[in-house]
């Protein structure tokens, strides 16, 4: 195995291990005779003299306070506390644990880089492949279909923004439609009576409007507005980050369409199915791991730079950027900086190296 | 003919990008006019929603008209009960409306609800809490006996004479028959909208609520004019920075005869690639600026002479020299590294061809080639990203500004955001996304005409 896959399969084991590795309640407590996982549960537990408890290696939780070892410790300084209570990477000014800090914020980052390149592949890889496809002629509407599109827009629209009902409901009839309407087409595809659909022109434009807008100018004024948290950011950086997928994915397809084995699998009558699980994902494979690698990247260099700002996440959840930002406030806390920095450098490096490695190109970026 | 269907694209995402803006400001969770209100000279406070004059602010701001020429709703719910000032009532009335499909016995409760919220004489003002506390989760109930129920014990507690006793009197029973309604989508046209008055507010030379900050007072023009300059001054230096030292570190790499020098230096080049740009630019103000430390360059850019001034001369701009090199550096980090190996790759590329083989062979000097004949074609295939690095160095701009405390565009638009100063945020997502969209033009009509010709050149020479 590569180091790159070591280096995030290490901050993975970090990011689910969190509240193992750093928790201010006891891992294991025997208290008269029962046994309990006080980590598991959100309640405050009080310990006895006589109770018999391990404690997590850090025995910090990510954000809370420490009064005793306020106003910025550095790792070398004498602090109030035992050996193996100390704060090993120093405090910040309120006397949080700043490696504490660090392993939620391997987790924020990790997650919201994940879910967010994700939702971008989802939307990359549909509107780049769709319009590919879209340019061959193969798709085509009937006239029902044709005669069906505008009121079943209509309708989902409806359905997605004005009616009052739970979200999964609203998705569910949004899947149902378009099933919908791609079974109206099956059912009289041999119609000779219909419009070929191309969607390649339209595609390209969106892409332009979209990378014209600067990810992060776009996702400061949105979250100026609407409401703080992990969801908001995930869903507006995969919607900010799909661009280079869908072009990468398409300048693919295009390609993978003109060779002689996309031929011979077509002329041996596999059906559309077939041709797409046996001989084009196969292909997109490796260039949609490199794209999917370097949009985790980008996704947390957003969310680092977001958190930084401070627009990121709520104010209570820390990560690497919003440590940086407290580091910039004051001129001598230098581990405020340097770990955070160097955790997210090593991340970033580890994303680009494996995308690099998919790309079989050792120089390109 | 393709450069004006271009620019007819650009006009079109322009104004797409505008009332997409508007629309996103209408499902904003908080209220609108809180931050505006608040710091108004004339209200140490936020005004309350229910209060007379909150109303003729928000109608001011044009806040109760929809966001463009045409929307969809639903029949049972009336287009004006999205565009109330307060967000319980508006929650309320689009919730209970959509689950009975009777909007106008919804209303007619509601208000007199308020009615009875202002009449505080009748009860005391702790049982007027209650009501609304109670009110508000009833919002999400999702029962509609419970609302009759909630409405009946209401009306049994009040005095026969008060208007809220009559107006939930008049109506019996809620029922919930009309519920299909909301399934059923309408098209509305709107004259009169926030996209259309935020146009003829810019068409009429600033004269308008969209024309002025709502923070300041003044008008946008003028509010944007000098961190425009600033910002556009920090980026031309930047740009000029990124081309001369990319194009001097990947030629001098590239003519390097170590070549374990040459690897070591790419993979450190891709490992710094991998920094971003605060973690930087952080780490630099930390030594060059620190009190305790070196304090070689100044850190916080608002002591600059170019930043006393309401004007910018060429004199000011000189003397606060010192105060440009640390955001310059951070700002060119990463694309001085990324321009290298990019050009450090199409060096190789073109080396390889003939006619620097043919150069070779007439005895030019190594260092010629590489300066005067591959430079220029290894110029031409990166150009993409000389086009597109303006906009992407207006938004590392967004950073560095804040890092270095910089006046620019940056820091205006996260002042603008998270004081909610609408006019100036559409604005300068306006600027940007022209700007971005004018270099996609420019790129295009480039590759077309100077990238083309020249290689429809070489082709007919082959």
């Amino acid at each position: 195995m590569k180091w790159g896959y070591k280096i995030i399969l290490f901050f993975t084991l970090i990011a689910v291990m969190a509240p193992l590795l750093s928790n201010d309640k006891p891992i294991l407590l025997i208290s008269n005779g029962n046994l309990s996982f006080p980590f598991l549960n959100e309640e405050r537990i009080q310990i006895g003299e006589n109770d018999f408890y391990i404690m997590p290696l850090i025995p910090y939780r990510a954000g809370a306070s420490d009064f005793n070892n306020a106003d910025f410790k550095s790792p070398f300084d004498s602090q109030d506390n035992s050996m193996f209570n100390r704060h090993w990477l120093g405090t910040t000014l309120r006397g949080c644990d700043v490696l504490a800090g660090i392993i939620s914020g391997a987790r924020y980052a990790l997650i919201v880089g994940f879910c967010s390149a994700l939702i971008s592949l989802i939307i990359g890889l549909l509107l780049g492949a769709g319009s590919a496809f879209s340019n061959t002629g193969l798709m085509r509407l009937s006239w029902l279909q044709l005669l069906l599109l505008f009121p079943l827009l209509l309708f989902d629209f409806n359905v997605l923004f004005n009616v009052q009902a739970s979200l999964i409901f609203k998705v569910l009839l949004f899947l149902v439609s378009i099933f919908l309407f791609f079974y109206i087409g099956r059912l009289n595809h041999k119609s000779t009576v219909g419009v070929k659909l191309n969607f390649e022109n339209f595609e390209s434009q969106l892409t332009i409007l979209f990378s014209s807008v600067p990810r992060l100018f776009f996702i400061v004024a949105v979250m100026g507005i609407f409401h703080q948290g992990i969801l908001t950011l995930i869903l507006l950086l995969g919607i900010t980050g799909w661009m280079e997928i869908a072009r990468v994915a398409r300048a693919e397809i295009y390609k993978i369409q003109s060779m002689d084995f996309y031929a011979a699998a077509k002329l041996s009558g596999a059906s559309w199915m077939r041709i797409t699980l046996k001989q084009l994902l196969p292909n997109l494979k490796p260039l949609l791991m490199a794209v999917f690698a370097f949009s985790f990247a980008g996704a947390i260099m957003s969310e680092a730079s977001l958190s930084f700002l401070g627009f990121g996440l709520a104010t209570d959840q820390v990560t690497w950027g919003s440590l940086i930002l407290e580091g910039k406030e004051s001129f001598h806390a230098w581990w405020l900086i340097l770990f955070p920095g160097i955790c997210l450098s090593f991340c970033l490096h580890a994303l680009f190296s494996i995308a690099r490695s998919w790309n079989n190109d050792k120089y390109s970026l | 003919m393709r450069i004006i269907s271009k620019i007819v694209l650009v006009i079109t995402s322009f104004i797409v990008v505008i009332a997409f803006s508007f629309s996103l400001i209408r499902y904003q969770s908080n209220r609108p006019l809180q931050a505006v209100t608040a710091n108004n000279n004339f209200s140490q406070h936020a005004i309350s929603v229910y209060d007379p004059s909150y109303l003729k602010l928000y109608h001011l701001y044009g806040l109760d008209l929809p966001s463009f020429y045409f929307s969809i709703s639903n029949l049972a719910l009336p287009y004006s009960y999205k565009y109330l000032p307060a967000c319980d009532e508006k929650d309320f009335l689009i919730y209970w409306s959509c689950k009975t499909g009777s909007p106008e016995t919804i209303y007619k409760v509601y208000q007199s609800l308020i009615q009875f919220h202002n009449e505080e004489w009748r009860i005391p003002p702790s049982q007027v809490l209650q009501l609304q506390r109670l009110s508000r989760e009833l919002i999400y109930a999702r029962n509609i006996d419970s609302l009759n129920n909630y409405y009946r014990q209401y009306a049994e507690n009040l005095p026969r004479e008060s208007l809220t006793f009559k107006a939930i009197a008049s109506v019996n029973t809620i029922n919930a028959s009309g519920a299909w309604k909301q399934w059923v989508p309408t098209f509305h046209l709107h004259a009169t909208n926030q996209f259309g008055l935020w146009f003829s507010d810019w068409w009429n030379n600033g004269n308008g609520i969209y024309a002025r900050s709502w923070m300041s007072k003044n008008t946008v023009d003028s509010v944007i004019k000098k961190p425009l300059i600033i910002t556009l001054i920090i980026t031309i230096i930047t740009i000029i920075v990124i081309v001369f030292y990319s194009i001097v570190i990947a030629a001098e790499l590239f003519l390097n005869k170590e070549k374990r020098i040459v690897d070591y230096t790419l993979n450190v080049l891709q490992f710094l690639y991998s920094i971003p740009a605060f973690f930087i630019g952080a780490i630099l103000v930390f030594i060059f600026a620190n009190p305790y430390q070196l304090q070689l360059f100044p850190a916080n850019f608002s002591f600059a002479p170019i930043s006393e001034n309401d004007s910018i001369t060429i004199l000011a701009l000189l003397k606060s020299w010192k105060y440009f090199i640390l955001p310059v550096v951070t700002l060119s980090f990463g694309a001085v590294v990324f321009f290298t190996l990019m050009l450090h790759r199409s060096f190789e590329e073109e080396y390889a061809k003939n006619y620097v083989l043919s150069a070779k062979m007439m005895g030019v000097n190594n260092r010629t080639i590489v300066y005067k004949y591959v430079l220029k074609n290894a110029l031409y295939s990166s150009s993409t990203f000389l086009f597109l690095l303006f906009p992407a160095l207006l938004s590392g701009a967004v950073i560095v500004e804040q890092l270095f405390s910089i006046a620019g565009i940056g820091n205006l638009l996260i002042t603008a955001a998270r004081s909610q100063d609408v006019p100036i945020l559409i604005y300068l997502f306006g600027l940007i996304g022209l700007v971005t969209a004018l270099c996609f033009v420019a790129l295009d009509y480039f590759q077309q005409k100077i990238v083309g010709r020249l290689l429809s050149k070489k082709e007919e020479k082959e």
